[in-house]
């Protein structure tokens, strides 16, 4: 676990490194981060753990979020086919829909949020630490107590 | 797991400042268009292996947003799979009371005192 999670830091900001020391380094997340807050040690290790929070947080959540849409086209046709009039009355045949075509795509909109509260990528979340004593329910709540909320019930 | 101490807060402000507003995000709309484009052509190419697509595509954008790195369009990439890796391992490891050292909190000592069986795996 410990030794694939480093790569996973170290092996990406190496290659950002060099790349912006050869100048040839795309704007990125990490490019602005060295460029503003430097590299010394200290910083370069919160850069370094920043991206790979991003990386590792963007990375596996949008393949869960896909894999439900997909199933969820394939249980509800009736969806997919409404989905699919859409974007053939307000795209057309001729081209893809890119982003800025999100405000007059509002059931495609729907369809992406309903994924999302459907399976909710994380729906215990993580585990999370009370900041102060707090009740609910006539349940106490210590401070510093360990809480793993269940986000379909929110 | 991170304690809301001075670095964190460093971690919410270096976030903060790509992924805060619409106009922030923008920069990146090329980047999961294009993206788009290349999981659609794969998805044609080899509809069978969709879930290898799903992972490439979702792997591809957040690389390039984070790093500015493009992966292979095709085929495995060794930092696609690295992220994979550490996420099945992560989710694994923070599955409440999956591990033994998760209600035996003397677990944490094994490695020095060479360790009982039940231990293994514990950290």
């Amino acid at each position: 676990m410990a030794k694939t999670l480093i790569s996973t830091a170290e092996e990406p900001y190496a290659f950002v490194k060099s790349q912006m020391r050869d100048k040839k380094a795309k704007t990125s997340f990490l490019s602005q981060a060295i460029e503003s807050l430097g590299s010394d040690a200290s910083m370069e290790y919160i850069n370094k753990w920043s991206a790979a929070s991003m990386y590792l947080g963007g990375a596996d959540t949008t393949v869960s979020s896909l894999m439900t849409f997909f199933l969820a086209m394939a249980v509800f046709p009736e969806v997919q086919r409404k989905a699919q009039e859409e974007l053939d009355r307000v795209i057309g045949g001729e081209r893809l829909p890119i982003t800025s075509d999100k405000a007059s795509l509002p059931y495609i909109e729907a369809v992406v949020k309903e994924t999302h509260r459907w399976h909710p990528v994380g729906p215990m979340s993580i585990p999370h630490s009370c900041t102060k004593d707090d009740s609910i329910n006539g349940y106490r709540i210590p401070k510093g107590a360990m809480i793993l909320p269940n986000n379909w019930y929110v | 797991m991170h304690q809301p101490d001075q670095n964190f807060k460093h971690h919410r402000r270096n976030i903060a400042k790509v992924a805060s507003s619409s106009t922030s995000l923008a920069v990146f709309d090329r980047v999961q268009n294009e993206e788009a484009a290349h999981f659609l052509l794969n998805v044609m190419e080899s509809p069978n292996d969709l879930f290898e697509h799903i992972r490439k595509e979702a792997g591809a954008v957040i690389l390039r947003v984070t790093y500015g790195y493009t992966p292979n369009a095709k085929g495995p990439d060794p930092l696609v799979d690295v992220a994979g890796q550490a996420m099945a391992e992560f989710a694994d490891a923070s599955v409440p009371g999956r591990w033994p050292v998760d209600v035996m909190p003397f677990c944490k000592l094994a490695s020095i005192s060479s360790g009982y069986h039940v231990c293994s795996n514990a950290r």
